[in-house]
Order: structure tokens, then C-alpha cells, then sequence
């Protein structure tokens, strides 16, 4: 192995870079939740952006490979996994709350409105990109 | 999918890691492929039996059913 690894990544094996880059994960997202919820939107933004920035960084401060086929293939498969089990969930979730609407059981709120459209869009996106890799 | 990498490695004398460097992967995919846990894509199956100087079919059994 060359000398040539710097900062975080320094005389880190590739599996400890790899759970560093998780942490930092972890960490920019918690940070920019707790912050938002405790009314810090600066510090919030600033800590998830020196998160994500850092463990963007790790893979070029490195001579390890950390990330191949395999974690690709991994990828995909988690991938869609989610969107399947997402799929399954909102044909279940929205019809049932278009009828319990209709009988007056459940209210549209703005949540349920937000997840409503949120999923609409995940899935036209999800339908673009199938377009398109089909096409391809 | 079966294979007898672990072997050709051994007789070799190299570590998972010096196939891996040389085949530009990580060491935990030349493990997994190894354990039967992860089937390579077919341009890593190619590198693979470039490596070890034979055919695809050389390195890889399907294991599939005599029936099918």
C-alpha cells in the first residue's frame, strides 16, 4: 500500500473506512433532525453538511478500495427490496384511506397529504427511470 | 454456483487479497464468491478466468439439476 492516504481515512483498514462513512452518515442526518426539532437550522445544516462532506470525501482519501460489484449488486438488491416492500405498503395504506375518508372514519391532514404525494412522486420518478433504462 | 477458485488460489500460493488487488475488487468479494455467497458479474468471471489462465466454464459449475 502507497503512503498516500490522508485525514480520516489515514492507516484505516477498508472495513473501517466503510463504517466510518456509515457514521458520518448517521451522524449528518441525526444531526440535521435533532437540529431542526430543537430550532438550531444553522448548527443543523452546518453539522449534516460537514457529515455528509467528510464521508463523501473518505473514498478519495484512500488507496483501499472500499466499494466494488458486489456492494452494487448489494445496493440494488436493498434497492428493491425497499421499493417493493414501499409498493406493497401504499396499495394497501392509500386505497384503505380513500375508503375510510369517504365513511368519514379518517381525515386528510396535512401528513397524510405529504406522504400521499411523496409516495405519488417516489414512484413517477421510479416509472421514469424504468423508462428510461429500458429504452436504453 | 460452484466453483473451485479457493483451490487454484491455494495451488498458487496467493491470499484472497493478492487475487483481489489483481483483479481490482475487495477481498470480502473474492470471500464471498469463494463461499458460493455472491455469483460474479460476467466481466469479474472473465478477469477471473483470465487470472487463472482457463475457461469460465473451467472455474464455474451452475450446479444445475440433471433434470432441468
Amino acid at each position: 500500500m502507497t503512503q498516500t492516504q490522508t485525514g480520516l481515512a489515514q492507516n484505516r483498514s477498508p472495513k473501517t473506512c466503510k463504517r466510518l462513512i456509515l457514521a458520518l452518515g448517521v451522524f449528518a442526518g441525526v444531526s440535521l433532525g435533532v437540529g431542526s426539532a430543537l430550532q438550531r437550522p444553522f448548527i443543523a445544516v452546518g453539522l449534516y453538511v460537514v457529515g455528509m462532506t467528510a464521508a463523501v470525501a473518505i473514498p478519495y482519501t484512500t488507496d483501499h478500495l472500499l466499494f466494488d460489484e458486489r456492494d452494487d449488486t448489494i445496493h440494488r438488491r436493498a434497492s428493491g427490496f425497499t421499493m417493493a416492500a414501499f409498493g406493497w405498503l401504499s396499495a394497501l395504506v392509500f386505497p384503505s384511506l380513500v375508503v375510510l375518508s369517504a365513511t368519514d372514519y379518517f381525515a386528510w391532514g396535512p401528513v397524510s397529504v405529504t406522504v400521499a404525494w411523496t409516495t405519488a412522486i417516489v414512484y413517477m420518478i421510479y416509472g421514469v427511470a424504468l423508462g428510461y433504462y429500458r429504452g436504453r | 454456483m460452484n466453483c473451485d477458485i479457493r483451490e487454484r488460489r491455494n495451488e498458487r500460493g496467493e491470499s484472497q487479497a493478492d487475487l483481489a488487488a489483481d483483479l481490482d475488487v475487495s477481498r470480502q468479494t473474492i470471500n464471498a464468491i469463494e463461499r458460493d455467497r455472491y455469483d460474479p458479474s460476467l466481466e469479474l468471471a472473465f478477469k477471473l478466468a483470465e487470472h487463472f489462465d482457463c475457461a469460465i466454464e473451467d472455474l464455474f459449475d451452475p450446479a444445475l439439476d440433471e433434470d432441468s
